[in-house]
């Protein structure tokens, strides 16, 4: 037996060693790089959602543009209904590549409904399944994290508004005390010494009292949507008109149109609306448009301040609530606004664009008929 | 003319001073605080025959735990006083811990002048006519909240420990007087101090 190795394999096995480190290293380098592009992804990801906390309109867009990048994702969409507006964000799925391996989600509550979805693509093998399951299962917590904050912030103002409301209550309620015993002191003080002394006493506390009132007054503009009832005809262009006056600012109204709503609670949305002008800098006049279809009555609100074109992510954001560009405003106007008119009258509000550089406030109200006479 | 000591807390100064002139005219003597540590205070300093409590002071003006700390600061220090509760807070919500804590009435913000004068006539009636029992009878009445079906002994417990901070506030802790008032001996009012963790307040 020939135990000398031959020539052919002398040479043959250091090139298998070599062969063998080679592809060694290259699986290496592969592993390497899929682990350092997957952690990039993952740091962005975590970076993004962490600087836009709680704000999903921000958070969408971003990490879409990110996963468009990564290799194991096909596609990903997000539909989202915010606030009353609706928005898409991403590709479709629509063409029937949503099947099973892509990965659903979705939340929904009074204001906010989101449905997100986020497919592989195809043909993705051993360690890319396992990495496109990391990313999705990622992104869609991230997601619903922000989504769940924001409705958290929103629950939290909320609490935070009843407090306030809490408090002037508590400052009405004492006044309409002091209001008794006053009315009482002044019935029984028949003396020059007893009104001597109750006249001391009001200097003493007039600060106080003074300083209270005007604080309950200051809430009383804002009274509470249930309060509200009694469906009435108003001329449309006569309550534009007088909520202009009212603010302080130059109308011009074009055409008019009777409607049949509860008066003021729609009064109060077109207050809110108009207050936005009040507050837009470089408004001198606002321009009003009534418009009349059989089936509704359209009013477009518009001054020279309103330009620019609207993207649909800054529609969705002037109807959010606590969401505000004003250091002084709450970011809640426009969004009690748009309920109160839906309450008036089924009504919507919304924002319109005119042309390339100016857009308007537009309030579609369904033409109601006059209220049925009350029955004696 | 009345002679009856009034404690008024509420935060509220201007309502304050005209419920002070209020009952000034009515010939009542009236002591005011702002806030529960001042009725604290106050209480701590003064002998007082009746408490007229806001229960939503600073700085929980919109909740009743400032009331109810002076209620349960009450509990643990019994001054022979009536507290009517006077408040604008819910009375759902807080009617109920009020009287829990040992309110004697309550009345809901606002509230009419005359309701609130018979209020303030009623406590000092009830006030009067439990002094009278004590000094002519020698009897100390004593009001409990009590868990039901725990048997007696919760109720044994409470009543004594009631009792004996009563009787320690009425002699300013001293024990002496205190087991002389009780009928019974010094080592025995020493065991029940430690038994219910009362301390002197100085210490």
């Amino acid at each position: 037996m020939d135990l000398i190795p031959s020539d052919n394999a002398l040479i043959l096995l250091p090139f298998l060693m070599v062969l063998t480190g080679g592809v060694l290293f290259v699986a290496a380098l592969y592993v390497h790089l899929q682990a350092s592009r997957l952690s990039n992804l993952i740091q962005q990801l975590l970076l993004i959602s962490r600087s836009h906390e709680g704000d999903p309109l921000r958070f969408i867009p971003l990490s879409l543009d990110l996963l468009e990048h990564a290799r194991v994702v096909d596609r990903a969409f997000v539909e989202l209904q915010w606030f009353g507006q609706h928005l898409t964000f991403g590709q479709s799925t629509s063409d029937g590549q949503a099947d099973e391996s892509c990965r659903h989600h979705a939340i929904e509550s009074d204001e906010i409904v989101l449905r997100a979805i986020i497919c592989p693509r195809r043909k993705l093998r051993g360690e890319q399944v396992s990495i496109f399951e990391l990313i999705a299962n990622l992104w869609l917590e991230l997601l619903s994290s922000q989504v769940n904050d924001r409705l958290a912030q929103i629950h939290f103002s909320e609490q935070q508004l009843k407090r306030y409301e809490l408090f002037y209550k508590h400052d009405l309620k004492n006044l309409a005390q002091f209001m008794h015993l006053l009315s009482g002191q002044m019935r029984r003080c028949d003396t020059p010494d007893c009104s001597h002394a109750l006249l001391e006493r009001l200097k003493k506390v007039l600060p106080d009292l003074e300083e209270r009132a005007s604080r309950i007054l200051q809430h009383l503009g804002k009274k509470s949507s249930d309060e509200w009832s009694g469906v009435e005809g108003i001329s449309l262009a006569q309550l534009v008109k007088m909520e202009g006056r009212a603010l302080d600012l130059p109308v011009e109204v074009r055409g008019d149109a009777e409607v049949f709503v509860e008066s003021v609670t729609f009064q109060h949305g077109l207050r809110n609306v108009m207050e936005n002008f009040k507050h837009h800098p470089g408004t001198r006049h606002v321009r009003a448009l009534i418009e009349t279809t059989p089936q509704k009555v359209i009013l477009r609100l518009t001054s020279d301040a309103l330009t620019g074109r609207l993207s649909e992510m800054e529609r969705a954001r002037m109807f959010e609530p606590f969401w505000t560009t004003s250091k002084s405003g709450m970011g809640l106007g426009l969004y009690i606004a748009r309920q109160n008119f839906h309450k008036a009258c089924r009504a919507r509000l919304d924002v319109e664009q005119l042309d390339d550089n100016h857009w308007a406030f537009v309030i579609v109200c369904p033409r109601l008929g006059a209220p049925p006479p009350a029955q004696s | 003319m009345n002679e009856k000591r009034i404690l008024l807390a509420d935060d509220d100064g201007a309502l304050r001073e005209m419920l002070a002139m209020t009952l000034e005219m009515e010939g009542y003597h009236v002591a005011q605080a702002d806030d529960a540590e001042a009725t604290i205070t106050a209480l701590e300093a003064g002998v007082f025959d009746i408490l007229l409590l806001d229960m939503g002071m600073p700085p929980h003006e919109h909740d009743i735990q400032e009331g109810l700390r002076v209620l349960e600061w009450l509990q643990q220090h019994p001054r022979d006083l009536k507290c009517i509760v006077l408040t604008g807070q819910d009375p759902e919500r807080s009617a109920y811990r009020a009287i829990k804590a040992g309110a004697f009435d309550y009345l809901s913000k606002p509230v009419e002048e005359s309701a609130l004068l018979q209020a303030v006539e009623r406590a000092g009636l009830f006030l009067d006519n439990e002094r009278r029992l004590r000094q002519e009878e020698q009897t100390q009445k004593v009001t409990l909240t009590l868990p039901l079906g725990q048997g007696v002994k919760p109720a044994r417990n409470l009543a004594e420990e009631q009792l004996l901070r009563q009787v320690l506030e009425e002699t300013g802790f001293n024990i002496h007087e205190t087991a002389r008032a009780l009928n019974m001996n010094r080592e025995n009012v020493y065991y029940l101090l430690k038994k219910y963790g009362i301390r002197r307040p100085d210490s």
